[in-house]
């Protein structure tokens, strides 16, 4: 069975790409956090 | 202590004689012949001969539903004490060769082990209208919706033939009877019970036999959507203030109002042809067609890369109007009245292999 609703196109999908949409820029910032805002990174350049 | 092997797979089955052969051999290609297992759920074809002279792991049981033989396979061949991870699949289902590969690195990385089930992508195995629409369909409602639930911990359904589970999951929740849709019962369940780590991962594909008739579109959805609504009754959504709650009342309202929405636009669409202005009809549909259908539909053929689609678009609209109309109709039957177990569809495998 591949339910994933009853009408595919409508709200849920706007509010299914919002979702995705706040959880990739979420992993970005983490990401972007990571590479410049380490301590083990902030360590190597003292 | 004795080491697990890693991967069984069970395929529940009831009168699948024209497709079994072929999804042995798909399986074939994924484990070793000794780790499949069939249930064969008192078939009255000659599923139960062409699955012995393939493997010798078969187990016959009573015609008592798809659930039932799975949760009979489990125990009888002892699965969650000698594997990691089982991987149920359709009778009617060819997973791609890379499908554990893809999906087995999930558990691997999940050092905490509160993966407890990793789902793959179902894609159409042939093309005719029908299956076009359902393509379409698949990549909307795996690649965004199911994308967006993973997120959210909200998945509403891990399908019962593209699912890899932890096996320990078994030896604390059985599949549960008495509803159509025993993956989606399932998958409740699991939320319930605190299981809401799911993961769905994209590239790990199965092919599954879609519909190729309305009539047999019309069945299945009809199954689903009736299924949806008993296990929407019994789960008592929305009161229990998961995810799950908000998603599964989000999609079930939306599908309520475009029912609604759909059966009162064809009785205005009679009267109107009746007492002449149509105009007020086409806004909706305007609205309706250039906001949702035509920009997922662009998106999905570029995606599958088939550009067919475009030539279907009437077609679509009119299977899209039958499943609003449906699926109200299978919330008078499931939400409103008695439950029904679950049976295996008969009409799902003829010749042809029609599902």
């Amino acid at each position: 069975m591949a339910f994933a609703g009853p009408q595919i196109t409508g709200i849920s999908l706007l509010f299914h790409i919002l979702v995705i949409c706040i959880f990739k820029i979420k992993s970005i910032w983490k990401k972007f956090i990571e590479i410049f805002f380490h301590p083990t990174h902030q360590d190597a350049k003292k | 202590m004795k080491i697990k092997k890693q991967i069984a797979i069970l395929i529940p089955a009831h009168n699948e004689e024209y497709v079994i052969e072929s999804t042995i051999k798909a399986v074939e290609k994924l484990v070793d012949k000794r780790d499949i297992y069939i249930v064969d759920d008192g078939s009255t074809d000659n599923t139960c001969k062409i699955a012995k002279s393939k493997l010798k792991n078969i187990l016959v049981t009573e015609n008592r539903g798809k659930a039932n033989a799975i949760n009979a396979g489990i125990n009888h061949f002892n699965l969650t004490k000698k594997y990691e991870f089982i991987f149920l699949i359709d009778a009617d289902t060819r997973p791609k060769a890379d499908f554990l590969e893809k999906s087995l690195r999930h558990f691997k990385n999940d050092k905490k082990q509160n993966i407890y089930c990793v789902i793959g992508r179902v894609k159409v195995s042939r093309r005719n209208w029908i299956s076009l629409y359902r393509q379409w369909e698949y990549q909307v409602s795996y690649k965004i919706h199911k994308k967006a639930q993973e997120y959210t911990k909200s998945i509403l359904v891990s399908p019962g033939c593209a699912t890899i589970y932890r096996s320990k999951i078994f030896d604390l929740l059985k599949f549960p009877r008495g509803t159509m849709t025993e993956d989606m019962d399932f998958t409740f369940l699991m939320h319930r019970k605190g299981f809401s780590k799911m993961i769905f991962e994209k590239d790990a594909i199965v092919y599954t036999l879609d519909p190729h008739t309305v009539k047999d579109f019309v069945i299945q959805i009809n199954r689903w959507y009736t299924g949806f609504w008993q296990v929407v009754k019994k789960h008592e959504i929305p009161w229990h203030g998961q995810m799950l709650d908000f998603e599964a009342a989000l999609l079930a309202i939306e599908g309520l109002y475009n029912g609604i929405l759909v059966a009162f636009l064809m009785i205005c669409c009679i009267t109107l042809l009746v007492y002449g202005n149509m105009s007020i009809l086409i806004y909706p549909l305007l609205f309706d067609l250039f906001l949702f259908f035509i920009p997922s539909l662009i998106w999905s053929m570029l995606e599958d890369k088939n550009f067919k689609m475009i030539l279907y678009i009437p077609n679509f609209y009119f299977l899209r109007l039958l499943s609003s109309v449906i699926f109200l109709k299978s919330f008078i039957n499931g939400y409103l009245s008695v439950q029904k177990e679950h049976v295996w569809n008969s009409t799902r495998y003829q010749q042809g292999g029609n599902k």
